[in-house]
């Protein structure tokens, strides 16, 4: 479609899930209970058309009064009234009878001013289902509204008021007749509210289906926040390094080795294990190296603030302000307690594309399971889309998770199945000898490169961090076949007094 | 003081250097039939005003604010008095009738307008041919602009602030947003309607007065003495 046709609403996100704006001329249908946010919506379509696109607009009022839209539009730091004052904007304020009378009529005054001042977006607050003149059917009058504004070419938003919180309930008869529809509803989740937008059709153009989140910040107004599961093109699906031969270093002295010299670049990387594992020791000196090597590298962390962050490092030997200082290392802590999972992804995205880091940590993927409620495909879909932004960005990334069992494992991720989209597995465990536990490190899954499943001893040295140790024994233990065994399928299996001839079974 | 007589209180008048615009107009009720002699006690500060009460005796009002407590927010900002209310309705001059006020209010709050004058006159509270000629008197004298009549039943109103009088206006619009500020201008316009009673003859019994607008005078904040029963 032609720039000029396009209708850029200038709305944080909003256009990206349009796919750039609506069709010029299209009827805009914005459905919702009170307080979903369609005033400001339709206030900020036409604050941002005159501000930031050159074309003037008028906003209509059934109830609330201009001096008060006024007001609350200034709390977003949009100033209408210089709008006004400037010929770029006009608020009109009337009764839905006059107004639907008035675009029936040939020479109807409202949009004869609407023309004045060369008016190309409306924004009518407060519609209800219109009853027709001549006692017809709301549709049929909704119809003849539309008609109206199309004969102006106006891009008009129509802010449909509706009682119902479901979404189905309160389909009316205008959404057939409207070209595009948005859906605003808020949803309860866990005590918190999520505030959703919805493209439910829109005529003329692609947009991204689904529910996306959306939310209203205070001196700036709406933020649009692409549904996580949206898919964002074939360059980021198909993105993966085809390098066989560079390695990403560790960071942890003797790991490097199990893992044939480093992971693939733009690999995942899982480490699993219990609380006070060495999860967080092993992501720091990650990050460390990473900047050893003057790369860049992102730390997300989710449980614990930077300031704790900071002195977990200073413990094992590592100044982290030095490095973020320099610009080598963004750390960026988000609090899990009201998660949106899309505007966190969003946040996540911006800040890769921003700081364009070679290496990244996650710390930890449990929280985000926690967060997320027992929901295991919005996890799934969340770390989904996270693996593939880092792939498309060649970030090499290590993503921590919590495994409860104290001694063993019985399942890697729990609840959590993901561990197909992952690349490589670390298990750390505790080993209970004597009366201790110590630390286990196993390589359990090395995509692509050969990894001998070998349980080795680690340490975590204050003031040095964590490293592994070498095994005492020289050379491998001997192979012992299968046959010396019984119950191996059972994961109980216990050797047979003596070794039996293959070939005698 | 006479005998037998309350007196409302007055505060001490603590001068304007003090006020601070946080201050809530202190609201006394008016005592019909008490009449103080510190009324002439009061020095510049004290703000005085005269007006009618609900049973047509002529009232006047004295305003101080309480110590270390100012006037109401409106009045120390907009710099307007009682006093001085009378001078911005004379250079605004075209308001007569509290319906011409509260049309003005009303449209500085909805300054671009498109209804049929029904809904206008259901808006403000008064009758159609009162609404009627306020919005002549408001036209006439450049505050306002209308829509060409035509065939349509709405008209479209347009309040214009940038006339001449724009900075008085404005500064009006300001002070009577305030219910107080409202209730002393339509009193002032009231007072300016009914010409003085007769001697011996209060206003009630002259019959001058206008019917009670929207607003009560009552809910005045003025600390009231009556100076003349």
């Amino acid at each position: 479609m032609p720039e000029a046709d396009v209708v850029k609403t200038g709305i944080n996100g909003l256009d990206e899930i349009l796919f750039g704006g609506f069709p010029r001329g299209n009827t805009i249908l914005v459905s919702g209970a009170a307080g979903t946010g369609k005033t400001t919506l339709g206030v900020e379509f036409v604050y941002r058309g005159a501000r930031q696109f050159h074309e003037p607009g008028m906003i209509v009022l059934f109830e609330v009064a201009p001096d008060k839209l006024v007001r609350d539009a200034a709390l977003f730091g949009w100033d209408l009234r210089e709008l006004e004052r400037d010929g770029r904007l006009k608020i009109v304020f009337t009764t839905r009878q006059v107004f639907q009378q008035e675009l029936l009529q040939a020479d109807s005054v409202l949009l004869a001013e609407a023309a004045e001042f060369g008016a190309r977006r409306l924004f009518v607050d407060g519609l209800v289902p219109l009853p027709e003149p001549n006692g017809g059917d709301s549709r049929d009058a909704f119809h003849l509204l539309a008609e109206g504004l199309h004969r102006e070419n106006l891009t008009a938003m129509l802010a449909l008021e509706s009682t119902f919180a479901d979404a189905e309930a309160m389909r009316a008869p205008e959404e057939f007749v409207a070209d595009t529809i948005l859906r605003l509803s808020i949803e309860p989740v866990q005590r918190a509210v999520l505030r959703s937008i919805e493209v439910v059709k829109s005529r003329g153009h692609e947009y991204a289906l689904g529910r996306h989140s959306f939310r209203i910040v205070n001196g700036q107004g709406l933020e649009v926040y692409r549904r996580v599961q949206a898919p964002r093109g074939v360059k980021r699906e198909g993105g993966a390094s085809f390098d066989p031969t560079s390695r990403v270093t560790t960071g942890i002295p003797g790991l490097d080795e199990l893992v044939n010299g480093g992971y693939f670049v733009a690999s995942t990387t899982l480490v699993v294990g219990i609380s006070g594992a060495g999860k967080s020791v092993m992501a720091l000196q990650f990050i460390a190296e990473g900047a050893r090597r003057g790369e860049r590298s992102l730390m997300i962390t989710l449980d614990e603030p930077p300031a704790q962050v900071l002195r977990n490092a200073h413990s094992i030997g590592i100044d982290l302000p030095s490095v973020i200082d320099r610009g080598l290392v963004h750390l960026w802590y988000e609090p899990a307690q009201e998660f949106e999972i899309d505007r966190h992804f969003a946040q996540i995205e911006a800040i890769v594309e921003d700081f364009k880091p070679k290496r990244a940590v996650i710390d930890s993927l449990s929280t985000y399971g926690s967060s997320l409620g027992a929901s295991e495909r919005s996890f799934r879909d969340f770390f989904h889309a996270v693996v593939a932004l880092m792939k498309e960005r060649q970030v090499t990334a290590v993503y921590n998770h919590e495994n409860p069992e104290m001694l063993g494992m019985s399942s890697m991720m729990g609840e959590f199945k993901v561990s197909s989209l992952v690349d490589n597995i670390i298990l750390m465990n505790w080993v209970e000898l004597g009366d201790t536990f110590r630390h286990a490190l196993t390589v359990a899954k090395m995509r692509a490169m050969p990894t001998r499943r070998t349980t080795h001893e680690c340490e975590i040295v204050n003031g040095q961090g964590m490293k592994v140790l070498p095994r005492p024994l020289v050379g491998a233990l001997p192979m012992v076949p299968f046959a010396s065994y019984v119950g191996l399928i059972s994961r109980a299996p216990e050797r047979r007094g003596q070794v039996v001839p293959e070939r005698a079974l | 003081m006479r005998a037998g007589t309350r007196r409302t209180p007055l505060a001490r008048v603590e001068g304007r250097r003090r006020m601070t615009p946080s201050y809530d107009a202190v609201v006394c009720a008016a005592s019909p039939g008490v009449r103080s002699d510190r009324a002439a006690e009061a020095r510049p500060e004290t703000i005085s005003t005269t007006w009618f009460s609900a049973t047509g005796q002529t009232f006047s009002a004295s305003c101080a604010p309480e110590r270390g407590r100012p006037y109401c927010s409106s009045l120390v900002e907009e710099r307007i008095m009682p006093p001085q209310i009378g001078e911005v309705l004379d250079r605004l001059g075209c308001l007569r009738h509290p319906c011409d006020l509260d049309l003005l209010l009303f449209f500085s709050r909805h300054p671009r307008a498109f209804l049929v004058s029904e809904r206008l006159a259901q808006y403000v509270g008064y009758d159609l041919p009162q609404v009627a000629q306020s919005l002549e008197t408001l036209i006439a004298a450049g505050l306002l602009q209308r829509s060409p009549d035509s065939t349509h039943p709405a008209r479209l109103y347009l309040l214009t602030p940038g006339s001449t009088l724009g900075e008085w206006l404005s500064s009006l619009l300001r002070f009577v947003a305030t219910r107080e500020g409202r209730a002393a201008v339509i009193h002032a316009l009231k007072v300016r309607q009914s010409p003085a009673p007769p001697a011996g003859q209060s206003s009630a019994s002259a019959g001058r007065r206008e019917p009670e607008p929207v607003a009560s005078v009552r809910g005045v904040p003025w600390r009231l003495e009556v100076l003349y029963a």
